[in-house]
């Protein structure tokens, strides 16, 4: 399969906004549950292990017309929270059995009461993640949070979730965890082989489909990306950050790499990445998936930094290890996360002499001619200067 | 009594207490390294006013700050200066005005310099921004942070894993801190003593926010509420002053009542009882006498408010536990109003409006604040078909001036007065 029929189907995935695939799945028997999830992590390891389908609910792009969702929302709140409201109550997710709303900040941690009110038949859950690292004290709260979870889909699927269940699903994650590193690095590594709209669309792709469906549309693309000749551009290098949340357009996306910039790197939906090792299938599985949560696991804004000498490392490592030469620090309006913390990691980039620009994005945002010429001069001033 | 002018502000005796109990206050944390004490900066909800005491160290809070220098009509330029250093437009201005205060010499209202914290005391309780402000705190400081996680009440209950967290935290992470920030021991029976004048205190000030069930109501919930009744709940909590205080304003509010009297205003009494309102979400502070005025020239009392519960919800039963004095912290950081969730929340707010005999529920909504403003209009909704009561909705900020329009504000204010009007003829034509 080439890489443009993969690309084909991810992108037809990624325009359906009616969830048809995952419909069908759960269509397929009747016993099936899908329980959606928003931005940044959950364990879908343990929403696998009780044999329903994780589903990715990323908001409503730029194709969906807002029209309840904003009755609900103030002008300063950001566009997410409206296009998943409005998903549910044009009934885009009637099919979906249960919510998680993790805990990334004080909008989406509302939205899960706002759920709770607004479609009560379903199950929700606002999925609370320790910022405490210590085994003992995070790790034991942790451990019960999750025992809680898998407790509550057991109840929802009147099924049991075994240790065994758990194992298997925890080594498929790790393949895709696997794969989707790959194409991560292979992308680094020759970025004008896998341009970032296609890696974005690939990634997107695994928010809906099953995980061992990913995992072969991963190998898929991976095996013909390679063989594939394209145009080298002249572009500079760079990481983005702050887009972990509400996605940008995917002319956006395109308008980066067309003004200039190769993206090597990002953090666009940072689930799939999120844990940065191999989880051990040995052991007690609810156990290995708080260790790698605790010890393992990508640094975002909506973490607590615990030791101010580690802020703005893990971005700072990505830099170095992609090669990249700049940052592009994108985060959509009234993003309280990545607003917040950019100030730090900007002055941390500068210590390290890693030049960087900043702009804001909403999920329907249209005009990219400014972003364009942003991006495009933050390309030159890298290529002459730096 | 003498007729006040224009900038004059007429004050009840517990004002005035309340006036040089804080100066007192300012005059302390100013001067604590002087004296060989330490400062430690904390929140408003989730603070453990009564833990820090333990320590000997003062307790700085930086949203208090902010609304002081809002209030003095300083924090628009402060604002400003934070967001020239970087800081997003979007994010919250109580955070803006903390940094760009610090950028102009951080000087305390009493004109002197507030000196550096030497601990920073993270209670992550209800607010997401709280945890990336003390970060930027943290970076410019550079001091010791102690990170108290207090997790969300999402299915509206406090588990016996989220009291378990809390309670580890505090003696494994808080107090280890704050004994090596300090140099002070922690005694755990000076803990329990600090905790008996909290429930003291928590009593009378239940009592008197309760008084506004009275019709006429005697204070104002909202404006009277966090300018003279709440605030004194955050550095004072658990000291004998703050017994001293609420009982002292007990019986002013007794007082009150006796003689048939409605709130105290900045221009005096307030004369005539129109309606009665159930507000939701902080104030605006840099225009905040103009904001009240809006209420009390048109006679309007608001009788209950939630704002003022994100320092506590003891109406709804808590107190500080002596007894369980580890215990009784974890409950009350996580049983703030801003650890709710959206049920409890809403829940609240219907039994306001019905034990308080409210004519509706107003929600001024801070574009700085999504912790309380996400939601809200859902919340509206609900508590009008739960009491058949009218909502209104309001936008204001914080500490920025710049998202204050008196105009617009007091527009909607007079429409919703003149909707209750029409609701009350209605209702008196049907009957």
């Amino acid at each position: 399969m080439s890489t443009a029929e993969i690309i084909a189907r991810c992108q037809a995935l990624y325009d359906d906004l009616d969830f048809t695939s995952a419909r069908q799945w759960k269509e397929a028997d009747p016993k099936r549950k899908v329980i959606g999830y928003m931005p940044v992590y959950v364990p879908r390891e343990i929403i696998h292990a009780a044999g329903m389908l994780p589903l990715g609910i990323l908001g409503g792009g730029d194709q969906m017309e807002v029209i309840h969702g904003d009755a609900y929302y103030q002008s300063y709140i950001c566009r997410i929270p409206r296009s998943t409201i409005e998903l549910g109550l044009t009934r885009k997710l009637d099919f979906v059995d249960g919510m998680l709303f993790p805990s990334i900040c004080d909008v989406i941690r509302n939205l899960s009461g706002m759920w709770q009110l607004m479609f009560p038949g379903t199950y929700v859950r606002y999925f609370d993640v320790p910022q405490n690292y210590d085994d003992t004290i995070g790790g034991e709260y942790y451990i019960e949070e999750l025992k809680e979870l898998k407790s509550g889909l057991e109840k929802l699927g009147g099924v049991s979730i075994t240790d065994e269940a758990l194992r298997d699903s925890i080594a498929i994650y790790n393949e895709n965890r696997r794969l989707i590193n790959e194409v991560y690095d292979f992308r680094a590594k020759q970025p004008s082989k896998a341009p970032s709209v296609e890696v974005y669309l690939l990634m997107r792709a695994g928010m809906v489909l099953p995980v061992e469906e990913h995992n072969t549309i991963l190998a898929d693309y991976l095996e013909a990306a390679v063989d594939e000749e394209r145009p080298v551009r002249d572009n500079c290098r760079i990481v983005i950050n702050g887009a972990f949340c509400e996605q940008p357009p995917l002319n956006l996306i395109r308008s980066i790499e067309m003004a200039g910039c190769y993206i090597v790197d990002d953090d666009y939906m940072l689930i799939n990445r999120w844990l940065l090792d191999e989880v051990p299938v040995e052991g007690d599985p609810i156990t290995n998936l708080s260790d790698a949560f605790l010890h393992f696991s990508a640094d975002t804004a909506a973490k607590y930094c615990d030791r101010a000498e580690d802020v703005g490392k893990y971005l700072l490592s990505t830099v170095k290890k992609t090669g990249a030469e700049g940052v592009i620090f994108t985060a959509p309006s009234f993003c309280d996360p990545a607003l917040l913390e950019r100030p730090m990691l900007q002055d941390r980039m500068d210590e390290h002499n890693v030049p960087h620009i900043s702009f804001k994005y909403a999920e329907n945002s249209g005009q990219m001619q400014p972003i364009r010429e942003q991006a495009g001069t933050f390309a030159d001033s890298i290529k002459l200067w730096s | 009594m003498a007729i006040p002018t224009e900038n004059e502000v007429i004050k009840d005796s517990s004002m005035l207490l309340q006036k040089s109990m804080i100066a007192e206050n300012y005059d302390a944390l100013t001067s604590a390294h002087e004296n060989g004490k330490k400062i430690s900066a904390t929140f408003v909800p989730g603070n453990l006013n009564e833990l820090v005491m333990c320590f000997d160290m003062h307790n700085n809070l930086p949203e208090i700050n902010a609304i002081n220098n809002g209030m003095r009509k300083k924090s628009g330029t402060m604002v400003m200066q934070a967001e020239k250093m970087g800081h997003s437009e979007d994010v919250c201005t109580y955070v803006k005005a903390d940094i760009g205060s610090m950028a102009r010499g951080n000087i305390a209202p009493n004109g002197k310099p507030m000196p550096p914290p030497d601990l920073l005391l993270l209670s992550y309780t209800g607010c997401f921004t709280f945890m990336k402000w003390f970060e930027l705190l943290r970076h410019e400081y550079g001091c010791e942070t102690a990170m108290l996680h207090v997790p969300y009440e999402g299915d509206g209950v406090i588990t016996q894993n989220m009291r378990d967290y809390v309670v580890k935290q505090l003696k494994e992470n808080v107090i280890p801190t704050m004994e090596k920030v300090s140099g002070v021991k922690f005694d755990i029976d000076r803990l329990r003593e600090n905790l008996v004048n909290s429930a003291r205190a928590e009593d009378d000030f239940v009592w008197v926010l309760q008084s506004a069930r009275n019709k006429p109501s005697p204070i104002d919930a909202y404006f009277g509420g966090v300018y003279y009744i709440g605030p004194i709940f955050t550095a004072f909590r658990g000291t004998e002053k703050a017994v001293e205080y609420y009982k002292l304003l007990r019986a002013e509010i007794e007082q009150r009542i006796a003689e048939g009297k409605g709130p105290i205003t900045p221009e005096g009494d307030m004369k005539d009882e129109r309606y009665r309102l159930v507000v939701e979400g902080p104030p605006n502070w840099t225009n905040f006498r103009e904001f009240w005025k809006m209420f009390y020239e048109d006679g309007a009392v608001v009788v209950a408010s939630t704002y003022t519960k994100v320092g506590g919800v003891y109406d709804l039963g808590f107190r500080h536990d002596p007894n369980n004095p580890i215990e009784t912290l974890a409950d009350y950081c996580l049983g703030c109003y801003t650890n709710r969730n959206l049920s409890q929340r809403v829940d609240m707010l219907e039994k306001y409006v019905n034990e308080y005999q409210a004519d509706g529920l107003l929600i001024n909504s801070i574009k700085s604040c999504n912790s309380f403003s996400a939601g809200q209009l859902l919340m509206m909704q609900e508590v009008e078909k739960r009491t058949g009561k009218p909502g209104a909705f309001i936008e204001t900020d914080l500490v920025d001036p710049r998202y204050f329009s008196a105009a617009n504000v007091k527009n909607r204010l007079e429409s919703y007065f003149q909707m209750i009007e029409q609701r009350r003829q209605g209702e008196r034509s049907a009957a």
